[in-house]
């Protein structure tokens, strides 16, 4: 692999971003990569745009992604997925969770509409999921980024042990089931 | 060989700090520098914490380097300001064990109040100062700056960036290495800034510049590549260069004062140079001494403001432009439900301030949509002092808001002013016994130290009162009609009123 894999992570303050691209960095460490993950926090808890670019392979240079280089944007919400297209490369594939949070800044009706099919009709390949109502039916709407990394999984070439063991490093033990069943192993 | 295992920047300075056998490590809390004493505070055995403020967390560091152990002092940008004094006479002084200063600037103002350039205070100060362009470097050269440190005997910058500190990659962990033994040695002649010493200290320092070029030259790379184009990257600026192929060379510059002889050989032969740099064009200026095809900030080609990143060069070696980043509903952070910030600025408004000052931290949130309840903020501690001034010119119901973390770092010494001085100003503390825009480190006002212990405890309105104001109110901010209420009839009554909302943050009751 010449070139690194590049995926962007977007969504909401509390999401769960951070912890998402960890995991994603750990998984590709384990599997013998050069990596790096950037995060922009400090606002995390503040219902702010999150963003976090995750680039892994033989070797990488930049700590952020180039525009227009990213294989995959994986986003926790819609709006999100939108903003940080610009990142994204011809034909890239958008992992989407189909949740809609209205920034404060606007009112509900003023949401963009049809985000899924303007981002299909730029060329890129959306999976659209309900991670919501996924991680409601899982025990817990916390692990909605934990529904998308098990999508992202099957676009990486990380082996599913090796998910595993980085998940079980990553969560506290009791809720260890959950995101287990929320990833698709158990 | 050791495992590799991710680490942000910060963590792998805070890591390189421990390799090096520190002995002290100081800071107070600012993005994104504060990972690095947080990291240290849970992972090295020694004395890891929190001060009041910058300048303090640098003195303490340099008491520690007199006592000829090594000490770490890691801050944010804006911090080595608050730091400067002790910092630019420190380098008269010298170091005796040593003694690093990481700052961590924050090109395009991520989480700060501006985009200043530290390796020009370390050039101001005369100091020498690494840039590492990755976590693996950043605990390299952290090391190695600890052994400059004691070689040259001065006290020794490492810049970090919001993009170093925050990106995690692989870093192999090394040997820590013992600390070294106590010895305090009396040396007035070198420790004593006085005008009968400052002149021949000064002299001392100057003459290390030289030295110090040459030997941190090894710091700085060249690789050749077979273009005429040819790159001069600084610190991450070199791993963005790295992303447009190996046809073109690139000179890596790591370390400062730069050895101009490194960049007049580079530049020789190559039809452009193109200089990426993150803030001023330090580096840039030198280079256009030795060549007419420099292409950078000054020649108008790369932005001047804000952060360079990877896509700078790519309009003049891809071809390529920018893409218009598309007009949507911006997301911006707000003051989190539930938080006592809220009530607070709720009962402001309704009370009808005629200006109200801010300052740095959670509650500068409250200048945005829905409260739009600040009129300025500056920089730490400010608002006290600036609402002085606006009262001093006759203007009635001045507020100033300050939060507690902020009122210790730097707001009591605007307040004995305002006592001092009889203004007639209102103070709000908004009490969140914390420093939570950071993470919610502790404070002296809730005694527990960095390392999670019981340290000793400062009482907010016992300090404000041995300040010597008289009118010091504690209330819950949730009593939103009584809070305004009581503003209203403190901006009406002559000199300084402090008024202190007390609620805990929402995120360290949960703790």
């Amino acid at each position: 692999m010449e070139k690194p894999i590049n995926i962007i992570l977007a969504g909401v303050g509390g999401q769960g971003i951070i912890l998402a691209g960890n995991i994603i960095a750990r998984a590709a460490l384990e599997s013998g990569f050069d990596v790096k993950a950037n995060e922009l926090h400090g606002m995390a808890q503040r219902g702010g745009s999150v963003l976090s670019h995750i680039r892994f392979g033989k070797i990488v240079h930049s700590p952020l992604i180039p525009e227009g280089e990213a294989d995959i944007l994986v986003s926790l919400e819609e709006l999100e997925s939108l903003r940080y297209e610009r990142f994204l490369k011809p034909g890239g594939i958008v992992i989407m969770n189909t949740r809609k949070i209205v920034p404060s800044s606007i009112s509900a009706e003023a949401y963009p509409s049809d985000i899924m099919s303007s981002m299909e009709k730029s060329g890129f390949k959306v999976e659209a999921v309900d991670a919501l109502a996924a991680a409601r039916n899982t025990g817990s709407v916390k692990i909605e980024n934990i529904i998308l990394l098990g999508l992202l999984a099957k676009h990486l070439p990380f082996k599913q042990e090796t998910w595993e063991k980085v998940i079980r490093s990553s969560v506290p033990e009791k809720y260890l089931e959950m995101n287990l069943k929320a990833f698709g192993i158990l | 060989m050791a495992k590799k295992v991710l680490m942000t920047g910060n963590e792998a300075i805070a890591r390189g700090a421990m390799e090096a056998g520190i002995s002290y490590a100081g800071s107070y809390p600012g993005t994104p520098a504060t990972e690095i004493l947080q990291y240290l505070a849970q992972n090295f055995k020694g004395k890891a914490e929190w001060s009041v403020n910058e300048k303090v967390a640098l003195e303490v560091a340099v008491g520690v380097s007199y006592t000829g152990r090594r000490a770490i002092c890691s801050m944010k940008h804006v911090g080595l300001n608050v730091a400067a004094d002790p910092l630019m006479t420190s380098a008269y002084l010298g170091a005796r064990g040593g003694l690093l200063v990481v700052v961590a600037d924050d090109p395009g103002a991520y989480s700060s109040q501006n985009e200043q350039d530290s390796r020009i205070f370390a050039r101001f100060a005369k100091l020498p100062c690494f840039e590492p362009s990755d976590a693996a470097e950043a605990k390299e050269m952290t090391i190695a700056a600890f052994v400059l440190s004691e070689k040259f005997e001065v006290p020794v910058v490492l810049r970090s960036l919001t993009r170093l500190s925050h990106t995690a990659s692989p870093v192999e962990p090394g040997e820590i290495r013992p600390e070294n033994k106590l010895d305090l040695k009396k040396d007035p002649s070198r420790l004593i800034a006085v005008p009968s010493n400052v002149v021949r200290l000064h002299k001392l320092l100057n003459e290390k510049q030289e030295k110090l070029r040459e030997y941190g030259n090894k710091f700085n790379t060249v690789t050749k590549g077979k273009s005429n184009k040819g790159i001069i990257a600084a610190g991450i600026g070199a791993a963005y260069a790295k992303e447009y192929g190996d046809e073109y060379s690139v000179l890596k510059i790591n370390f400062y004062p730069v050895e101009e002889k490194a960049i007049e050989k580079f530049v020789s032969g190559l039809e452009e140079v193109w200089v990426v740099e993150e803030g001023e064009p330090v580096i840039e200026e030198l280079a256009r001494k030795y060549s007419k095809k420099v292409r950078g900030k000054l020649s108008g080609d790369l932005n001047k403001e804000g952060e360079l990143g990877p896509d700078c060069l790519a309009p003049y070696f891809k071809g390529k432009k920018s893409k218009a980043v598309k007009e949507l509903p911006k997301r911006p952070p707000v003051l989190c439900p539930g938080c006592g910030h809220r009530d607070s600025y709720k009962a402001l408004n309704a009370a009808g301030p005629s200006f109200v000052t801010g300052d740095i931290g959670c509650y500068t949130l409250g200048f945005a949509a829905p409260f739009s309840a600040l009129d300025t903020c500056l920089c730490m501690g400010a608002s006290i002092g600036k609402a002085i001034g606006i009262a001093s010119q006759g203007v009635k119901k001045v507020v100033a808001v300050i939060g507690d973390s902020t009122f210790m770092h730097s707001g009591v010494t605007g307040l004995i002013t305002a006592v001092y001085n009889k203004a007639d100003i209102t103070v709000m503390i908004f009490d969140n016994s914390s420093t939570a825009m950071t993470g919610h480190q502790p404070t002296p006002f809730t005694g527990e130290t960095a390392k999670g212990e019981e340290g000793g405890k400062v009482s907010l309105e016992g300090l404000c009162r041995a300040c010597g104001v008289n009118s010091v109110d504690v209330i819950d901010p949730v009593k939103s009609e009584e809070l305004t209420a009581l503003i209203k009839k403190r901006m009406d009554e002559p000199g300084v009123k402090v008024i202190i909302p007390r609620k805990e943050c929402i995120f360290v009751k949960k703790k």
